[in-house]
């Protein structure tokens, strides 16, 4: 029985291990030239030197990932915490009061289908280059999945729990306080997690606009340079932050929606 | 129903259409990629110009993606920079110059609150010295890794400016963003590539210091590549590509409106802003061969390349099908 639970402990690596022996397999039989498709094996190589400096095969990176990934993380964590505020109170605002629904979100609809990456013109207008565009861009991205889940967080808020909380003398605000804010945080938690994917996917595209470090900023010069193995070694940074981002807001929500547990399907895992 | 009402037209249309198709099918298809600057537009008119071929023009937005186009086997034909040839033989890519196409396209300009005359380095020298003493940075932008990168750090090299030590680099990568980085100070110096050096003139957010030509790497920027297994497969379709680029390059350097046109349409930018920039370009479908080296060496020395490349710069330099298509020597040629 031990050993089959250990069996079972081992299956979420099953898929990753075959994908990157294929992989590793498949640049070395020389299908394609090695430089084309670097093998993970010299990703891992390059993704080391950018990290502590083993050979300086990055060149003017080697060493630098720490510095690269504090600059990503801090444009992502300013953007994402714009939008989270931004976000949420006017999610709660929109799904709350039919007043603000009406004359707020048909803009705010309107100008969501616009992809983050055409707002890099008004971007460098408006903020200049540097890290202000950058982080507006990732505030772009983040800010419309939370708006969206916070008011369908709040206008599903069930209305008998809004009755009995008006009936016991409940104001307007500590109606939304105590009731409607925490019914919606399930929700909340849903466009969190999605907008900090978001921001992230935004850092590749923000980091173009005239900044001097950060994942993306690195990836783009790479690819200029045709440096595919650290092009896929941001790739991969990004996607491990962007992971490690995403534990962190299920280890707050799990905290915050405490009474959800073992109250839905999977709620005790 | 009566099938032959529609049989027979459709019989007569095929059997008209059959000798057009046969015609198409005997001449050798090239599919050839193109950056979308100044440069690099007149490419889009190898199609007209070609004859015993027929070119599929494809526009890239950036040379490296060409580049990244051509060493993947999607397309044939390649115009790049010597730049990205340098890195992509450091790369250890296939990859072959056939053809050079236009040169020239860097311009360098300053801020519009700096008191220097144009083509005075001395006065630039004196105050990028001044801006040291004062503790101040000054800043000199590029696209890092573009022709206009490599061709201000020779001219700074050659006039005695260590871009490492006298000044403070930001790459802004995308030219496009220069004009917003000058007008707001953020900048105090930038080499750009047309026509957006000259966008950012008429929009005086900027002014005209000087060409960054008087060094190792001259002007050269525009390089047709392809690969040694499209030669042997295929050698008289990239002749007639080569032929098509040498007729385009006569065209636009005889008729300027003519190239003021092609940027225009294919950049959508005004014809005033394309009119000015013809000026810094200069068609010409050469390979220099010691520029070429030169141009390796300071990518070596600047490490953007891990390698010495002189060897395969030079060996790479296929003059074939620029002598059948010239009919002069390749001592002629750049060699």
């Amino acid at each position: 029985m031990m050993a089959l639970a250990q069996l079972r402990k081992l299956d979420r690596y099953i898929v990753p291990v075959l994908v990157l022996a294929g992989w590793e397999a498949f640049s070395r039989s020389g299908a394609l030239p090695a430089a084309l498709l670097p093998a993970p094996s010299t990703v891992v190589w390059a993704w080391a030197d950018w990290l502590v400096g083993t050979d300086g095969n990055t060149q003017t990176y080697s060493g630098h990932w720490l510095a690269d990934m504090l600059a990503s993380l801090s444009r992502v964590a300013a953007g994402f915490a714009i939008a989270t505020l931004l976000g949420v109170s006017i999610g709660v605002a929109i799904g709350w009061s039919r007043k603000i629904e009406v004359v707020i979100e048909p803009t705010l609809q309107m100008i969501r289908p616009i992809p983050p990456v055409s707002w890099i013109p008004l971007a460098i207008i408006w903020f200049g280059i540097a890290n202000k565009p950058a982080i507006f861009l990732v505030f772009l991205g983040a800010f419309f999945p939370i708006l969206l889940n916070t008011i369908h967080g709040v206008k599903t808020c069930d209305r008998n729990l809004i009755r009995a909380g008006a009936m016991v003398g409940g104001s307007e605000r500590k109606l939304l306080r105590y009731i409607v804010v925490p019914a919606a945080m399930p929700s909340i938690f849903a466009g969190l997690r999605i907008g900090i994917g978001s921001a992230w996917m935004l850092t590749v595209t923000a980091e173009m606009v005239a900044v001097k470090s950060g994942l993306g900023y690195v990836l783009w010069d790479s690819y200029y340079f045709l440096r595919y193995d650290l092009v896929l070694a941001a790739m991969a940074s990004i996607g491990l932050l962007g992971f490690c981002s995403d534990l962190a807001i299920r280890f707050v929500m799990a905290r915050v929606l405490h009474w959800q547990r073992n109250t839905t399907l999977r709620g005790g895992e | 129903m009566d099938v032959k009402r529609f049989v027979l037209p459709i019989l007569a249309l095929l059997a008209l259409a059959l000798p057009t198709l046969s015609l198409a099918e005997d001449a050798p298809k090239i599919k050839l990629g193109y950056a979308k600057c100044a440069h690099c537009t007149p490419m889009s008119l190898t199609p007209q110009f070609a004859e015993g071929v027929t070119i599929d023009a494809v526009g890239f937005n950036t040379g490296t993606d060409a580049l990244t186009a051509l060493v993947s086997k999607n397309i044939d034909v390649a115009q790049v920079t010597y730049l990205h040839y340098a890195i992509a033989l450091d790369k250890g890519f296939d990859v072959v110059a056939i053809s050079g196409q236009v040169n020239g396209g860097s311009a360098i300009l300053l801020g519009n609150d700096l008191e220097i005359a144009p083509g005075d380095w001395g006065a630039l020298k004196a105050l990028i010295a001044k801006y040291k003493a004062d503790g101040k940075p000054f800043r000199v932008a590029a696209s890092r890794g573009n022709a206009q990168d490599i061709h201000m750090r020779g001219a700074f090299a050659k006039q005695g400016i260590d871009i490492n030590k006298d000044v403070q680099f930001i790459n802004i990568p995308n030219p496009s963003d220069h004009l917003q980085a000058l007008r707001r100070g953020e900048v105090e110096l930038i080499c750009t590539v047309e026509p957006f050096a000259t966008q950012i003139m008429q929009a005086k957010a900027a002014k005209f210091f000087g060409f960054p030509y008087d060094q190792a790497a001259g002007k050269l920027t525009n390089l047709i590549l392809t690969r040694s297994d499209v030669i042997a497969s295929n050698p008289k379709a990239l002749e007639g590509v080569v032929r098509a680029v040498v007729k385009v390059d006569a065209h636009i350097a005889a008729d300027k409106p003519a190239l003021i046109e092609v940027i225009s349409k294919v950049t959508g930018l005004d014809k005033a802003i394309a009119t000015g920039a013809v000026e810094n370009l200069d068609p010409d479908p050469k390979m220099y061969r010691a520029s070429a080296l030169a141009i390796a060496t300071m990518m070596r020395d600047l490490k953007y390349i891990n390698s010495d490349v002189s060897a395969a710069v030079e060996k790479n330099l296929d003059y074939r099908f620029l002598e059948a298509a010239t009919g002069k020597p390749k001592t002629e040629l750049g060699y």
